[in-house]
């Protein structure tokens, strides 16, 4: 039964991840919006199909769903921009000084390509030559700060 | 005890625990893993899969899962904050009063060469690489571990 349930909700978000990715929802507010409409019509189709294995353990059905959704949804960041510590490594395929890393870190678009990203995301807007905070996805930032300050975090980037 | 109630105690108690670790280990790393994180998913993995066996033994894989997950999670979470460009400029917006920075002068603090010069720090640190005569180089003798996080890069770009 346990495993059933594991295997059911990690192939349910395993299909919403694939079919989002094809279809290129980066956003995370769309992809939010999709994921509970992807739910919603799961459990209806459950609901009419009768998988009493779901409703029985509904709770931790639930739970695991919705941690499998997490653990997706944090490794999509991967996907679509490359880590600088991936392009340091490839860097350092051969040996290489720290300038030549820089220049090939910059030439990568690394800093620009992140503030567009917040701005595609609209969490950021800039306006003369100002980067403002945006009240998009303040409940989740918030969240990220709590945790930050909670455990002396040093952001160091 | 209910399931539920089991279920929102194991994630308590990895919230508490892993505020207890960090406290004691604070940012020491065995590649790529932190000790605070690691000690804290087995303390909770064994914990309450232990205690699942014992009063909900239909639950154990469920158990086991719900942690792999929180690990995964709080793994990600913590590395977002320390290492994530973007979540530090979301951050150090979040610390100015008017949640705004002067794009000009942010350049100045934090570039491409600040994230690299952090990133060759922390690599150092974890001695996964070396630097010699200003060449900087793998780590031969700690080469797996990086390799196998740029193969799990590129695999995760794939899917």
């Amino acid at each position: 039964m346990s495993l059933t349930i594991i295997l059911f909700s990690l192939t349910l978000n395993i299909i919403y991840y694939v079919i989002s990715q094809k279809i290129g929802v980066r956003q995370f507010i769309r992809y939010f919006a999709g994921f509970l409409a992807y739910s919603l019509i799961i459990f209806f189709v459950s609901f009419s199909l009768e998988l009493d294995f779901i409703f029985k353990d509904l709770v931790a059905f639930l739970f695991i769903y919705s941690l499998f959704f997490l653990s997706l949804f944090l490794s999509m960041s991967t996907k679509y921009i490359k880590s600088p510590t991936y392009l340091i490594f490839k860097c350092l395929k051969n040996k290489s000084t720290k300038k030549k890393i820089i220049n090939y870190l910059e030439s990568q678009k690394v800093f620009e390509r992140r503030i567009k990203d917040l701005k595609n995301q609209k969490i950021i807007k800039i306006k003369k030559n100002k980067i403002i905070l945006t009240k998009n996805l303040s409940v989740i930032l918030n969240i990220i700060f709590k945790i930050k300050k909670n455990l002396k975090l040093k952001s160091e980037g | 005890m209910s399931l539920n109630l089991f279920i929102i105690l194991n994630v308590l108690t990895y919230l508490i625990v892993l505020k207890i670790f960090f406290s004691f280990f604070r940012m020491k790393y065995y590649f790529p893993f932190r000790y605070a994180d690691f000690f804290n998913f087995l303390f909770n993995l064994i914990l309450f899969s232990s205690l699942s066996l014992i009063y909900y033994s239909n639950f154990f894989w469920i158990t086991v899962f719900i942690n792999l997950n929180l690990f995964y999670i709080f793994f990600h979470l913590i590395n977002m904050i320390v290492t994530s460009p973007r979540t530090k400029i979301i951050i150090d917006l979040m610390e100015k009063k008017n949640n705004e920075l002067d794009m000009l002068k942010y350049l100045k603090i934090y570039s491409c060469k600040k994230i690299v010069e952090n990133r060759i720090k922390r690599l150092k640190t974890s001695k996964q690489i070396i630097e010699r005569k200003n060449l900087i180089m793998l780590n031969k003798k700690n080469k797996n571990s990086f390799y196998f996080i740029s193969f799990i890069f590129s695999l995760i770009e794939k899917i």
